[in-house]
């Protein structure tokens, strides 16, 4: 079996699986387990590094460390870039690609953060709060000295508090979602998460940070890089008032609105898929008891799934793991049981998701950020005017976008315009951001190099 | 620009367009750069526009530079090494 992905969906799956005694190869990009939740220091770490690690931290690490003394095979620095009828793969390793044919396949590819584009956004020191989390958890260098966290999500608090514990000047924290602190006491059901809670509160309540709610950054400042950006209240319908308009002096701005589902994989292999606001946009359609796509042998989990977090993610894993090992004849009673046991836990997680996404659902009139101006396509270059043209001729998908303006056709494949071109195009045509659409993935997903794919391995 | 949170790791040596500069044991070439204070990671070809580390996750292709002689090379994504060649194009 292949798994893609080795985030916590990927590991609980790899691990499920080789329990029963499946044979289990793991490819992932990074050049370590773990993937964006279970992030893991690049450095190497002293002994006393290791004894105060994050808790995620630490539970990736040993999650990795069990797979790997269980026999999981693990390819890392290998990117997929393509899937062939037949379950086989295309994997670049080094500087030549290999083929790989799987008999059973989970793609447990995660997400990516929901960008909105606005002006200025492009200016180097503009990152994504995933960034500025990577930069500290696994390359120990602070994003800036002055950093706004800004969007919508809980992510944004773990962020926050995160730069807050190394000493980085967190000037203020903007949440776009008419949230509140008694929005919290909502999740006074879940007792399970108040630790967790706590751990990205506390410090900001001790910094005297109060959030900026139903706030958002419309514009950043700069000339060869960010040096400060123009936040604006939002009215009921998240658009931006001119009358609230304040300038801050900023170096950093992380700024992102939850995550999409990474789907380029699932819809290669020819999954069916639906969308949902709450799951992040357009997600792979799974059966929630199997994993199991609608195409033989093919598996999802985690994030593709609609976005539910980690620990949906990690239940999700196991089940996609246990029950391809049960489809290639390797079962035992505690299998059973098992599998039971996540079933259940995994509609916990699901419901403290589905709390989550509808607290923090960034309000639609976020799409008026994007002015003429405005780069909306970063790899091409292509501004709000362009696309804004192009729907006035009459382009109203992200397809007919694309073809029009190639808007979505770089390097990224539509991963950081993509949502921005939802809701634009959707609220310049009066339609909803569904029937828009999605720029399709195209082979290679990620660029590749010819010269390796044509020296191409079977593998 | 930026501080380094543990700066006692290691140091490695990578030249950036011709000049030498330290970096750590455990640096991307992005993350090298940022504490170096190097914000700009590349010019656009179309509008000339400046652009560095965005998602910093290997996803979003936009801090491309130049390693070891080979073009389009994710900063982020792109482990620092002892002698290593970056070549940022700024202009």
């Amino acid at each position: 079996m292949v798994i893609v992905g080795a985030g916590p969906a990927g590991l609980a799956a790899a691990i499920e699986a080789r329990r029963l005694g499946v044979d289990v190869l793991v490819i992932d990009e990074y050049a370590r387990a773990g993937g964006q939740f279970y992030k893991q220091p690049a450095y190497p770490l002293t002994d006393q590094q290791r004894h105060t690690l994050p808790p995620q931290v630490k539970e990736g690490m040993q999650l990795a460390a069990r797979a790997a003394s269980m026999g999981v095979k693990f390819w890392f620095e290998s990117q997929v870039w393509g899937l062939f009828p037949g379950l086989r793969l295309g994997v670049v390793r080094g500087s030549i690609s290999t083929e790989v044919v799987a008999q059973r396949l989970i793609i447990a590819c995660g997400a990516h953060e929901r960008c909105i584009a606005f002006p200025g956004w492009t200016l180097p020191g503009v990152i994504t709060p995933g960034a500025a989390q990577t930069l500290i958890k696994a390359h120990s260098v602070l994003p800036g000295r002055r950093t706004i966290v800004a969007g919508s999500g809980p992510f944004l608090l773990a962020v926050a508090a995160q730069l807050l514990k190394t000493g980085a000047e967190v000037v203020t924290y903007v949440e776009a979602a008419p949230w509140s602190w008694a929005t919290l006491s909502r999740f006074t059901t879940h007792p399970s998460r108040w630790g967790e809670l706590a751990r990205y509160v506390w410090p900001l309540l001790r910094a005297r940070i109060a959030p900026r709610l139903r706030t958002a950054v419309i514009a950043a400042h700069g000339k060869t890089a960010l040096s400060a950006v123009t936040l604006a209240s939002l009215d009921s319908h998240g658009r931006p008032m001119p009358e609230t308009k304040r300038q801050i002096e900023v170096d950093t701005l992380a700024v992102g609105y939850g995550f999409r589902p990474s789907c380029e994989l699932t819809t290669l292999a020819g999954c069916a898929h639906q969308f949902s606001e709450t799951a992040g946009g357009r997600y792979c359609v799974v059966d929630r008891d199997t994993g199991e796509t609608n195409v033989e042998g093919v598996y999802a989990a985690g994030e593709v799934t609609g976005i539910g977090g980690a620990r949906a993610a990690f239940q999700e894993g196991r089940i996609a793991g246990l029950s391809v090992a049960s489809s290639l004849k390797h079962w035992d009673d505690e299998a059973s049981q098992r599998l039971h046991d996540t079933r259940l836990r995994r509609r916990r997680e699901q419901k403290f998701a589905d709390l989550v996404s509808c607290t923090f659902a960034p309000p639609l009139g976020l799409a008026e950020f994007i002015t003429d101006n405005t780069v909306i396509c970063r790899c091409e270059e292509v501004s709000g005017r362009a696309v804004r043209e192009a729907v006035t001729a009459g382009a109203h998908t992200a397809t007919a976008i694309k073809m029009w303006t190639r808007c979505g056709m770089g390097r990224c494949q539509g991963r950081m315009c993509g949502w921005s071109i939802g809701r634009y195009v959707a609220a310049l045509t009066g339609s909803n951001v569904e029937s828009i659409g999605i720029s399709q993935p195209r082979i290679p997903i990620k660029p590749v190099k010819l010269q390796h794919v044509l020296a191409t391995n079977p593998d | 620009m930026a501080d380094r949170l543990n700066p006692q790791r290691a140091t490695i040596t990578i030249v950036v367009n011709g000049v030498q500069f330290e970096a750590r044991a455990g640096d991307t070439v992005a993350s090298a750069l940022l504490a170096l204070g190097r914000r700009v990671l590349r010019v656009t070809d179309r509008e000339k526009e400046p652009r560095g580390i965005f998602c910093g996750i290997g996803m979003c292709y936009d801090c491309l530079v130049v390693v070891d002689g080979v073009p389009n090379q994710r900063a982020c994504m792109t482990a620092a090494r002892e002698g290593m060649q970056v070549e940022i194009q700024e202009q």
